[in-house]
């Protein structure tokens, strides 16, 4: 082994994340190089006082009590019947309209849902500009920096070397989906769609959770805001977090029951015009040329997968508007998950005129107020 | 000892204090965690509480019982992240309760022998606090809790090369930070 493959394996190697055998030529070469040998002392050290520092740091952790108290209070709201979202963040309006919501079947669910965050969106447009809600920040936050260079062999700053292996790795072990992948330009990965096989319940980077409380439930009042923020970064964690904390993933998950087919289409529906909305919305922030929209890409592929795999549920079982539906949907999402990393306006402004002249998302609407079977 | 997979039984079942010793073993790293994404002790304790108020209320979404802490951080991620957007979306910035750090960041000079270990916890947290979201948030988990990248990329839902790089460059910022203080220390 020589110092070049041996230096940026030597973080992994006291990580203890490097293989068996990995492991043992780094620590061959550490036994015979003194240079490696002192990054390796170096790095240990440092370890030595972020582990010393985090033993020492003395914290008041919370009382139980105190939490006892509110989750007594949350009791006795949920046996009032006074719905209260997880996240605080909602206001009172929006509350008590859930509240009554829960009750009611899930196409009446979906269709409140809609008008709700037409409502919400056409209020927050109106809205003076001092209660606006700033878009987050679309640019990353640390941008290329001359140290980037350092990063270990298989980490790139684009992330399309990523996303090439992230879609290899499905195809692979038989996964999610069968594609054929090229590269492009420069900083471009491809996904083309081909043939699809069911998918497995494998989601990248998630705790597993149950599907059984997956409806078509309407996304958290935190979700609405990061819509209407225009912010892909703010819709993608406000998904994240409300899919981790409730259980309503309902996404590489096959569900046998029809119920449970009819309510995960419709969750991905509704996922889908999630993101096309926050697309549609997207705006450029102080005269940046491109656009970081890795967030969307991401759950672009995501959707993608589980697309697929709804036609070809959709075309097994005859169900033609479903699957006419999901064909509609299946080329834009492929066509964000091949936007550049950065992407540039004309870039996403070509996506969005393919959103208004497909008119998927009032589409996305009208099928999701049809009648379930 | 009760195990975790027993605890969540028993919660699910209506007992409470099962969850208080859930509640018992988990605090403090959840408190921990959160303080070192946030930078402010009274606001860690508080959204540490909103944390295990999650925790109960969704205990029902928790499917493998063996990953009950991975899943905790996970909703303290969560918890952290909208604090920490909240702020932003209000013009704040997060905040360094520490002494140290905030004598650290006038910028004045440092009398030598100022530089020991506590003022070195002082740097470490400002250095932190510099580190952009993710970043942070890879290196907490691994530095301070000792999280395998699995469990990492569980929590954060990083991909493997992202959660990678960024602990990678992660650490070369807080050395880069870091090292003037702990050379000086050392030849104190």
């Amino acid at each position: 082994m020589r110092c070049e493959d041996c230096l940026p394996r030597v973080e992994e190697y006291l990580d203890g994340e490097l293989g068996h055998e990995a492991a043992a030529r780094v620590r061959a070469h550490l036994a015979a190089c003194a240079t490696c040998r002192d990054e390796h002392e170096s790095l240990s050290h440092e370890r030595e006082i972020y582990t010393s520092y985090a033993r020492e740091l003395e914290l008041t952790p919370p009382s139980w009590a105190v939490v006892r108290a509110r989750i007594e209070r949350e009791k006795g709201r949920a046996a009032e019947g006074d719905f209260r979202p997880p996240r605080a963040a909602a206001p009172a309006f929006f509350s008590t309209l859930f509240g009554a919501l829960f009750s009611r079947p899930a196409p009446l669910v979906a269709a409140a849902l809609l008008l709700v965050v037409v409502f919400a969106a056409g209020v927050w447009r109106f809205l003076p500009g001092s209660s606006r809600v700033e878009p987050a920040r679309i640019a990353a936050q640390d941008a290329p920096r001359a140290d980037d260079a350092a990063t270990p062999p298989d980490a790139t700053r684009g992330d399309d070397v990523n996303v090439q292996k992230d879609v290899e790795a499905d195809v692979a072990d038989g996964g999610t989906y069968a594609t054929s992948v090229t590269r492009g330009g420069p900083s471009d990965a491809r996904v083309r769609s081909s043939a699809a096989r069911p998918s497995s319940s494998r989601h990248r980077g998630a705790v597993d959770v149950p599907t059984e409380t997956a409806s078509a439930s309407p996304p958290d009042g935190f979700v609405r805001e990061a819509i209407a923020s225009g912010s892909i970064e703010n819709l993608e964690d406000a998904i994240e977090a409300y899919e981790q904390e409730t259980g309503d993933a309902g996404r590489f998950v096959s569900e046998s029951s029809g119920d449970a087919d009819a309510q995960s289409s419709a969750l991905h529906f509704e996922r889908a015009q999630m993101l096309l909305r926050s697309l549609e919305n997207l705006r450029q922030a102080g005269g940046r040329e491109t656009l970081d929209i890795s967030y969307a890409k991401r759950q672009s592929r995501r959707l993608l997968y589980r697309n697929t795999v709804l036609r070809q549920e959709a075309e097994a079982s005859g169900d033609l508007p479903e699957r006419e539906m999901l064909g509609s949907l299946e080329p834009l999402l492929l066509e964000i998950a091949n936007l550049p990393e950065r992407a540039t306006q004309n870039d996403i402004r070509a996506v969005k005129e393919r959103m208004r002249k497909g008119e998927i998302i009032a589409a996305l609407q009208i099928h999701a107020l049809a009648p379930q079977k | 000892m009760n195990s975790a997979a027993e605890l969540i039984a028993r919660v699910r079942e209506g007992d409470d204090e099962a969850f208080g010793m859930i509640f018992e073993r988990y605090s403090r790293p959840v408190m921990s965690f959160i303080y070192h994404m946030i930078g402010e002790r009274d606001a860690a304790e508080e959204l540490a509480q909103d944390t295990f108020v999650r925790a109960y209320k969704n205990i029902h979404a928790l499917r493998d019982e063996s990953k009950l802490s991975v899943w905790l951080f996970g909703i303290a991620k969560n918890v952290a992240r909208e604090s920490l957007r909240a702020r932003r979306r209000s013009g704040g910035e997060v905040a360094l309760d520490d002494a140290a750090a905030q004598l650290l960041s006038d910028g004045a000079p440092l009398p030598d022998n100022q530089l020991l270990g506590k003022e070195l916890g002082g740097v470490i947290r400002k250095a932190l606090g510099s580190l952009n979201e993710d970043k942070r948030l890879v290196f907490v988990l691994r530095e301070f809790h000792q999280r395998s990248y699995e469990e990492i990329a569980e929590i954060t839902g990083f991909s493997m090369p992202k959660l990678k790089g960024d602990l990678h460059r992660a650490r070369a910022e807080m050395r880069s930070l870091i090292r003037p203080y702990m050379e000086v220390r050392d030849e104190v």
